[in-house]
């Protein structure tokens, strides 16, 4: 439709939508556009447009809202302290919902991993996550006594909320740190295509800054900006505590996102859990099945169809059930092992 | 509320009034929630976002400078929440009918379109009618980038001006404007692909120049 209008003055079109031209400015337009009639049509339908759009009422409140908020209204000084977020709170309450609803071998599964292997192999970003797997490779046999135990505490809603405050530029910049659960930290690297590389490091700093001090067991990072993506994984991923963290690739080179999970081996008593992280192929999973089933991890098998990724369906439902499945990971698989 | 009193609450809350913010906020959540209902164009969602934002309103307000008016900080604030949440979503939602029209027929929201096209009332078919722009409307609404879709939802559906757009969406004016242009034809766009025939036009709806802006 923008061609339509290539003859005409986008301003001067744009002035007689909004009405913000008098009568005669009015008339003389309308006598241009009449050199074509198609495009006269369309302003004319996008004034119609306009007063209609301003006529649909606002929604109904679903809720009465400041219920929701009142922790915050009633104690605004203990902000730093405060209950999880009320969306969050009813984010948790819809996923236990559906955890009760998945098979049962799900609730018990790991999350399958798939690699984007063209893009990932020739930007070597395969070695740096491997290299950060096989460097922190521990002793073998390590007793669980002997793992330190700051990899199993538990990180409250508070001392996530309060690590908020270290990356308020982060946010700021328009990239959101999420708490989904009491163990699983996210935080949303979209929004930053146009930093130059000065800015990159910076955010990957902050990020850092702020994660850093977290033992939580699994951070969750999105990011759609490729260079992005790979300072992430070379530069702040292996300085973390984190057990699990699991990037979510959206550049836009790539078809659809991928993800790539790092796991520290340091928790594994097994030796087989040493090597080199694998990928796994499932043949239960197609790439059409929305309604895919996650299997427990096989580690030691060569790497399947590296092109395989998760539909966008799955996707947005992994997003949202990302804390369970990483709690999942921790609780039953490591615990098998 | 006016903007002084937006002011004169946010200084009482300052000096440590109990019942200010609540006052403030209580203004505030219609339009926080409408601004993420036709972000989003799912309730749910949308109810969780309001949540969050105005949870940001209440845990940023040390960050209001004062530059823009609350209000238009407000929406800041929530608009920036929605957007990122769909940049992380990546998926184009397609409401249902019934979800941009709400059953609510006390005449706050909006009409349940099944039931004016049963009633059979005196009235009922410029209703209908009307209903069905509506409903299309924000359907193709709902169909547009996001960055479109906030564009003409802080224009259309919250009356902001081009600098208060500007300010909320954080571009220049000029920006604004050209890419109001835009969204607009693809709203169009999107709209007669939805009705599948085009709309009577009627000159005289142009009326008068009255600019909002």
């Amino acid at each position: 439709m923008q061609d339509l209008f290539e003859q005409f003055d986008e301003a001067q079109l744009l002035a007689f939508v909004e009405g913000e031209l008098d009568p005669k400015q009015q008339r003389t337009l309308l006598t241009r556009l009449e050199s074509n009639p198609q495009a006269k049509k369309a302003i004319l339908l996008m004034c119609d447009d306009r007063e209609s759009m301003r006529s649909i009422a606002d929604p109904e409140l679903p809720c009465d809202f400041m219920a929701q908020i009142e922790p915050w209204l009633a104690r605004p000084m203990l902000l730093e302290t405060s209950p999880a977020k009320p969306g969050e709170m009813r984010r948790k309450q819809r996923r236990a919902l559906r955890q009760k609803q998945w098979p049962r071998m799900a609730a018990a599964a790991v999350l399958l991993l798939v690699l984007s292997g063209g893009i990932w192999a020739s930007s070597g970003l395969i070695m740096d996550g491997l290299t950060w797997v096989a460097g922190n490779t521990p002793e073998t046999d390590t007793p669980d006594s002997q793992i330190d135990s700051r990899d199993r505490r538990v990180v409250d809603d508070s001392t996530v909320v309060a690590m908020e405050d270290q990356i308020q530029a982060l946010i700021e910049e328009g990239g959101v740190l999420h708490h989904h659960g009491p163990e699983v930290v996210s935080l949303d690297l979209y929004a930053f295509a146009d930093l130059n590389e000065v800015d990159e490091t910076q955010v990957i700093e902050s990020a850092e800054e702020a994660m850093a001090p977290l033992p939580s067991l699994a951070l969750f990072i999105e990011a759609d900006h490729e260079a992005l993506v790979e300072k992430t994984l070379r530069d702040l991923i292996p300085d973390l505590q984190a057990q699990m963290a699991i990037v979510r690739n959206y550049s836009p080179r790539l078809s659809e996102p991928a993800n790539v999970v790092f796991r520290r081996p340091t928790i594994n008593t097994n030796a087989r859990t040493t090597k080199r992280f694998q990928v796994v192929p499932n043949e239960h999973i197609a790439r059409s099945d929305a309604d895919r089933i996650y299997q427990p991890m096989k580690l030691g098998e060569s790497d399947g169809d590296s092109s395989l990724c998760p539909s966008r369906k799955t996707q947005t439902r992994y997003a949202d059930m990302g804390a369970s499945h990483t709690l999942s990971v921790r609780q039953s698989h490591l615990n098998d092992i | 509320m006016t903007p002084l009193r937006e002011l004169q609450l946010l200084e009482a809350h300052r000096n440590g009034d109990p019942g200010a913010m609540g006052e403030l906020m209580q203004s505030y959540q219609r339009r926080v929630f409408s601004v993420c209902y036709r972000m989003l164009g799912n309730p749910d969602e949308a109810a969780d976002l309001t949540q969050d934002s105005l949870v940001k309103v209440l845990e940023g307000l040390d960050s209001y400078n004062g530059r823009s008016k609350l209000s238009t900080w407000v929406i800041r604030v929530a608009m920036n929440c929605c957007l990122s949440h769909l940049r992380r979503e990546k998926i184009r939602k397609h409401c249902s009918l019934d979800d941009l029209v709400s059953t609510d027929s006390d005449g706050g929201g909006g009409v349940n379109l099944g039931n004016l096209l049963e009633s059979g009332e005196p009235g009922a078919s410029e209703h209908v009618q009307r209903a069905e722009v509506h409903s299309s409307l924000l359907k193709a609404l709902n169909s547009l980038d996001p960055d479109s879709r906030a564009l003409l939802i802080l224009r259309d559906l919250n009356g902001l001006d081009y600098l208060q757009i500007g300010e909320v969406l954080d571009v220049p004016v000029g920006t604004v404007k050209s890419r109001l242009f835009r969204a607009r034809a693809a709203l169009r766009e999107a709209a007669e692909y939805e009705l599948g025939t085009d709309l009577d036009v009627s000159e005289s709806s142009l009326g008068e120049g009255t600019g909002t802006g």
